[in-house]
């Protein structure tokens, strides 16, 4: 982890390097903006369009954003998008599932209450 | 002139120090709102039982974000950075929770659908009870090698026409009772009874009679039909019996095996 400790250690030259690299040193963030698919696409498994539209829809545009901050060479903005979307699309699938799991222990209850009330007739 | 000598002992790495650490005191003093927030929301969650202990995966992912976080609030002055980081953060922190109540909500649906089996199984077993069965044959000892419970193909035929009988009265409750004499221990006997029940019990599911219409039990040596002091009142004691249930199943609540 690069710490001020680090940086005064280094020495000057160093730091100014590093400063240098920060400001120009960036890919396109590929491998992010695939990830954000994925992620987007198991929350859509997972029923999120149902259960969580609205955190489903800004991780869409979110990387959305991301590929076009991409396309305009703003690759650190895109990264940070797309790191973003892939958070609100995990987000939204989690989120789904507890949802759906939460249902299917209602109706549980609710089946196990009529086959108590059946039974003890 | 005084300006000029001041700057004279000044050397390239501390013209450096003096503007890292004025990159450093740019964002210092003003706290940074989001990263607070993450910082509560991961405390909150990470002081939460349930999230603790279901969803640690999560958290412990959460935590390396707000870490960074930490790091870039302190070492930069790039606010969207922070910010970033600390929505992340709080984002990795809602997961936890969700994976946590997911966890917990399984676990209750787990212990519900057990209370569930448990609840039919035993209203099956009271229906059975509340029937009244007659015994409509009595399968001798050729069924089995002594001290076995595998059918032989010998025995298999007496239990053809039991088959045909159930396939055509489809509501028929069946109670298959193994017997033995009484030569070998009791617990021996009630074990090999057992078997031999089960193994009838077998051939008929093996035959197409659904499993929910059989009961299967060993009797062990104590209900002889005659003597065990001699060779004949044995062999007559070494038996399977099958009962069926006098009535049809139409009175049965139609809870009865539903779902199973």
């Amino acid at each position: 982890m690069f710490t001020i400790k680090t940086f005064l250690r280094l020495g000057p030259s160093a730091a100014l390097i590093s400063l240098l690299l920060v400001g120009c040193a960036s890919e396109p963030p590929k491998e992010l903006l695939s990830q954000a698919d994925v992620a987007i696409q198991n929350a859509e498994r997972s029923g999120a369009a149902q259960y969580e539209p609205e955190l489903l829809s800004s991780a869409r545009t979110k990387l959305d954003r991301a590929h076009k901050q991409v396309d305009d060479d703003e690759n650190e903005e895109g990264a940070r998008l797309a790191e973003e979307a892939i958070a609100e699309a995990n987000l939204a699938n989690a989120k789904a599932k507890a949802v759906k799991q939460a249902n299917e222990t209602d109706e549980m209850k609710k089946a196990i209450e009529a086959l108590k009330q059946e039974t003890s007739r | 002139m005084r300006l000029q000598i001041s700057f004279q002992p000044l050397s390239l790495s501390g013209i450096f120090i003096v503007f890292l650490s004025m990159l450093i005191s740019a964002c210092s003093p003003t706290p940074n709102k989001n990263l607070e927030r993450a910082r509560a929301d991961y405390q909150q969650a990470a002081n939460d039982p349930a999230v603790k202990s279901n969803a640690s995966a999560d958290l412990f992912e959460a935590e390396k974000t707000l870490i960074s976080a930490e790091d870039a609030w302190e070492d930069d002055d790039d606010s969207d950075e922070v910010d970033h980081l600390a929505y992340i953060t709080s984002r990795k922190v809602d997961l936890a929770r969700a994976t946590a109540s997911e966890a917990a909500s399984k676990k209750t649906f787990e212990e519900l659908s057990a209370q569930k089996d448990q609840i039919r199984l035993q209203a099956r077993d009271a229906e059975i009870a509340k029937l009244k069965f007659k015994e409509v044959m009595t399968l001798g000892d050729v069924l089995f090698d002594t001290g076995g419970s595998n059918l032989k193909s010998g025995g298999v035929q007496q239990l053809y026409p039991l088959v045909d009988y159930l396939k055509h009265n489809d509501k028929t409750m069946v109670r298959i009772e193994g017997h033995t004499d009484s030569r070998g221990s009791s617990g021996y006997n009630l074990n090999l009874s057992q078997m031999r029940a089960e193994a009838v019990r077998n051939f008929l599911i093996t035959s197409g009679i659904s499993p929910q219409r059989i009961s299967a039990e060993g009797m062990g040596e104590g209900s002889p039909v005659a003597s065990n002091s001699t060779s004949a009142g044995r062999q007559q004691n070494r038996r399977v019996a099958v009962l069926i249930s006098e009535s049809p199943q139409t009175t049965a609540p139609s809870s009865f095996g539903r779902g199973m």
